[in-house]
């Protein structure tokens, strides 16, 4: 019943504001929903150590998902992480962590757990922050503890994709639940390069976010001189409408979180995202996992080949590609020789 | 009660999501038993026109007719039966055929006197070249790199509409300019299947050809024996689909026959607007080859293509394709000339131009996800949420109370309510258990298993081909530089 007289309230809303000049108005009453996703790839942190740890972040995260309940009282939250390595029959990859499925999250906030999470966060601290802060502390602490101390890289694949598949379907229960009303986002925290990620599940995940309208927001935590190796997240944010940034002052991360990365989905339109306009569209070979731009590609499957198959196979689909084409491709340049202009030439290229 | 009545079928002709929807009171009232008909599935086949007999001579059928209740009085096994049935739609997708991916489609539009008729609203005319536009749209979003023409058949004449091109804005610009066309004489299909295997014969081995018919007469007035069209239509490969707004027509069914090897499937006659809609939209999928096609094909092209970089400039700089100051736009990886739009061919080098994300739409087709098996009912679960959505999972039933499938009490206690499946649907990869919301969603919109992808140790067919290759992965030559 509530639900009903609040969507009356609602429609009562819009109209009032459609009077006025814009329905924009309507909308920022609307609550939102964040799904925020960490990468806590060990190997990549401990390249950051000088500059942040994850006790930083996870400082600068409380108080940005803190910011993001305090601008409207139904706000929801999600937090996930990624590339943990934690060994075991439960799974390593990613996880959620908010909200947990192991403390049952009970609303009077009666059973909170352990004492991990408690400790560390002010008892005097707004409740809905405090449940929501203490909760993400203590799973991510329950997760570190289970890390490895030692990795076998061998196996290492990014889950990136599938922090982004669970906080898809995530959404996509929430969407069923809120008739729509519902807006979310997706903010990824993100320390590894692209070159691990599998290319397909991620384009995947990318035109489901873009089907359902959710912006993929990038931060990429950096060193100074690191090479900017995020083809795939910079191309998530710019088929979603979302923001990327390369954060190479971590010190100031809460500052970037509140400012750029606070940002509605809706008023989108009208602001100018502080994201970068030059866009790396390269591609990744299906067969060797390079990054490249210039590539073959197979008729029948599309799939991008950095080579030429010696087979003349499709490695893919298995179709046979017509011989003379293949020979085309291979041919090299030919510097051209005209007929008329005698001897001098034929031997240029002779020597070559 | 009578107003409520719209928003109940409303809800079942929309997918229905939950197996374990709560019947809700009242409903038994609305529902109508029709009695001496055929069970829904044959009903529901003979309207489509594919069954034995036409649909006219069938009794006509109400949407609401075909849900009916059991004898118990419930309406849980035709909701459970129609989560299966939506199941069933993406199974159909499954089987991994090769997909003629780079396709070029003549659209084929009446504009015959008939289309002036109102039996669709506003009428029929201004309704297909609406549903066209919309088709135009969703073809070039899931087939970004092939080309679409449109043809329209008026006074007996075929007239080309819109060029063979792969920009969708000159198509809907011309479809735009239609409205103010008054449809006229008669339909023509011998002469637009001539156009349209002129405009074909110059297409690229590699491509498809197709024709898309949307036929709203039940004559046609041709100026020589249609049947010589057909059978240089099936030498050439082309392959047609029709969609009779009337009523079947002997020779539609006798073109589509004939061009897809005896698969009468793709002639289509409509139901209503939703179903003609439906049935433009199964035309966007691509067609799949089958084995008999492939072996027949000697050779694939492999085409050679660009992924440019888009770059951002304070100042306008003259782009290669138009010669027009613009700001910003793409860098030809080949020979460094800027191009203002994507997909292209350069104009400088002659290769294709484009951005990943334009093949990549069509992965899915290429990978599909292995159904979900659902898990059958048992005391104990492994799994209290689903891996996907979190949400938790009714609880397992006790052996106590032995279930039997129609014997559910509908007063949404969930305690006294005894469970006909397991509402758990397992990957079969990873083993992880999803609701039937996040299967549906998983299987028709993300296309990825989030647990087969949220582990870091096994990996997915491609992945596992080049495993190996990962032992070379820069995380190694990191972490050396990072301790030394
Ligand atoms: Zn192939
Ligand atoms: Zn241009
Ligand atoms: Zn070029
Ligand atoms: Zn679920
Ligand atoms: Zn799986």
């Amino acid at each position: 019943m509530d639900e009903i007289a609040d969507r009356v309230f609602q429609a009562d809303d819009v109209s009032i504001a459609a009077g006025s000049s814009s329905t924009l108005q309507a909308f920022d009453e609307s609550p939102s929903s964040l799904s925020l996703i960490i990468d806590i790839n060990p190997l990549q942190w401990f390249r950051l150590k000088d500059q942040i740890d994850l006790k930083d972040l996870s400082r600068s995260i409380c108080i940005y998902l803190n910011c993001h309940l305090s601008l409207n009282s139904s706000n929801k939250v999600n937090v996930l992480v990624a590339n943990n390595f934690s060994d075991g029959e439960e799974n390593g990859g990613s996880k959620i962590l908010f909200p947990s499925i192991h403390t049952k999250t009970d609303e009077h906030g009666s059973s909170f757990g352990n004492s991990q999470g408690k400790n560390l966060v002010n008892p005097n601290m707004y409740r809905q922050f405090r449940f929501v802060d203490e909760i993400f502390l203590e799973e991510l602490h329950s997760i570190l503890q289970k890390e490895p101390t030692e990795l076998n890289i061998k196996n290492f694949k990014n889950t990136l994709s599938g922090a982004l598949s669970i906080s898809l379907s995530y959404i996509n229960k929430l969407n069923l639940s809120n008739d729509g009303l519902l807006k979310s986002r997706i903010l990824i925290i993100s320390v590894t390069d692209d070159d691990s990620l599998p290319y397909i599940s991620t384009m995947n995940c990318i035109f489901a976010a873009q089907k359902m309208k959710v912006p993929i927001d990038v931060l990429k935590l950096d060193k100074k001189d690191g090479v900017n190796n995020s083809i795939f997240l910079q191309q998530a944010t710019d088929a979603t409408n979302g923001i990327f940034q390369k954060i190479t002052h971590p010190k100031g991360l809460v500052q970037y979180l509140s400012t750029s990365f606070l940002i509605d989905s809706n008023l989108r339109s009208i602001l100018i995202l502080p994201t970068n306009f030059k866009i790396d569209f390269r591609s990744s070979c299906f067969l060797t996992k390079k990054i490249i731009d210039i590539g073959y590609v197979c008729s029948v499957c599309l799939c991008i080949l950095s080579l030429i198959p010696k087979n003349h196979r499709c490695p893919v689909c298995d179709s046979k590609f017509d011989d003379k084409v293949i020979e085309k491709l291979l041919k090299k340049p030919v510097v051209g020789v005209s007929n008329t202009n005698g001897k001098k030439k034929r031997k240029i290229n002779s020597v070559m | 009660m009578d107003e409520s009545d719209d928003e109940y079928i409303g809800e079942l002709s929309s997918p229905v999501k939950n197996s374990n929807h709560d019947s809700r009171p009242g409903i038994s009232n609305r529902t109508r038993r029709k009695t001496g008909g055929g069970d829904s599935s044959q009903n529901r086949k003979l309207a489509a026109g594919n069954g034995g007999g036409y649909s006219w001579e069938d009794d006509y059928q109400r949407s609401w007719d075909i849900v009916k209740e059991d004898e118990a009085g419930s309406l849980e096994t035709i909701v459970s039966g129609l989560v299966e049935a939506r199941k069933k739609r993406y199974l159909k997708n499954v089987t991994p055929f090769q997909r003629g991916i780079i396709r070029t489609l003549i659209l084929v539009l009446d504009f015959s006197a008939v289309m002036a008729e109102k039996d669709l609203r506003p009428n029929r005319a201004s309704l297909t070249i609406l549903y066209a536009i919309e088709f135009v749209n969703e073809y070039f979003d899931q087939n970004p790199i092939s080309q679409l023409g449109i043809v329209i058949m008026r006074n007996g004449l075929a007239t080309l509409v819109s060029e063979v091109s792969g920009n969708p804005n000159d198509h809907i610009e011309a479809l735009k300019s239609m409205r103010r066309l008054e449809p006229q004489g008669d339909p023509t299909l011998q002469n637009v299947l001539e156009m349209a295997r002129g405009l074909l014969m110059h297409v690229a081995s590699h491509s498809t050809r197709e024709v898309l018919i949307i036929f709203g007469a039940l004559l046609t007035s041709d100026p020589g024996d249609v049947h010589k069209t057909i059978q240089s239509l099936v030498k050439e490969k082309i392959r047609v689909r029709i969609i009779g707004l009337t009523a079947q027509v002997a020779i539609c069914k006798e073109i589509c026959k004939k061009t897809n090897f005896g698969d009468e499937s793709s002639y289509g006659i409509i139901l209503n607007e939703a179903h003609f809609k439906e049935l433009l939209m199964e035309a966007v999928t691509p067609v799949a080859i089958t084995k008999s096609i492939s072996q027949q094909t000697k050779g694939f092209t492999l085409v050679k293509m660009g992924f440019p970089s888009r770059v951002s400039e304070n100042s306008p700089t003259f782009c290669s394709c138009h010669s027009k100051l613009v700001y910003g736009g793409y860098i030809c990886p080949n020979c460094s000339s800027k191009i203002c739009s994507l997909p292209a061919i350069c104009p400088c080098c002659n290769m294709m131009l484009i951005l990943s994300t334009h093949l990549a739409r069509s992965y899915h087709h290429l990978f599909p996800l292995k159904l979900f098996n659902e898990l059958p009912k048992s005391e104990q679960y492994d799994a209290y949420n689903c891996f996907g959505c979190q949400t938790e999972f009714p609880e397992a039933v006790p052996s106590g109370n032995s279930v039997s499938i129609g014997n559910v009490t509908t007063n949404g206690n969930k305690s006294k309510k005894e469970l006909i499946t397991s509402s758990r649907y397992r990957c079969p990869n990873c083993h992880n258990d999803f609701c039937i919301d996040c299967d549906v969603f998983i299987h028709e919109i993300l296309h990825n298993c989030p647990g087969c992808e949220s582990n870091n140790i096994k990996t997915n067919l491609i992945q596992a081909k080049t495993s190996d290759l990962h032992a070379t992965h820069p995380e190694n030559n990191n972490i050396t530089t990072a301790t030394g």
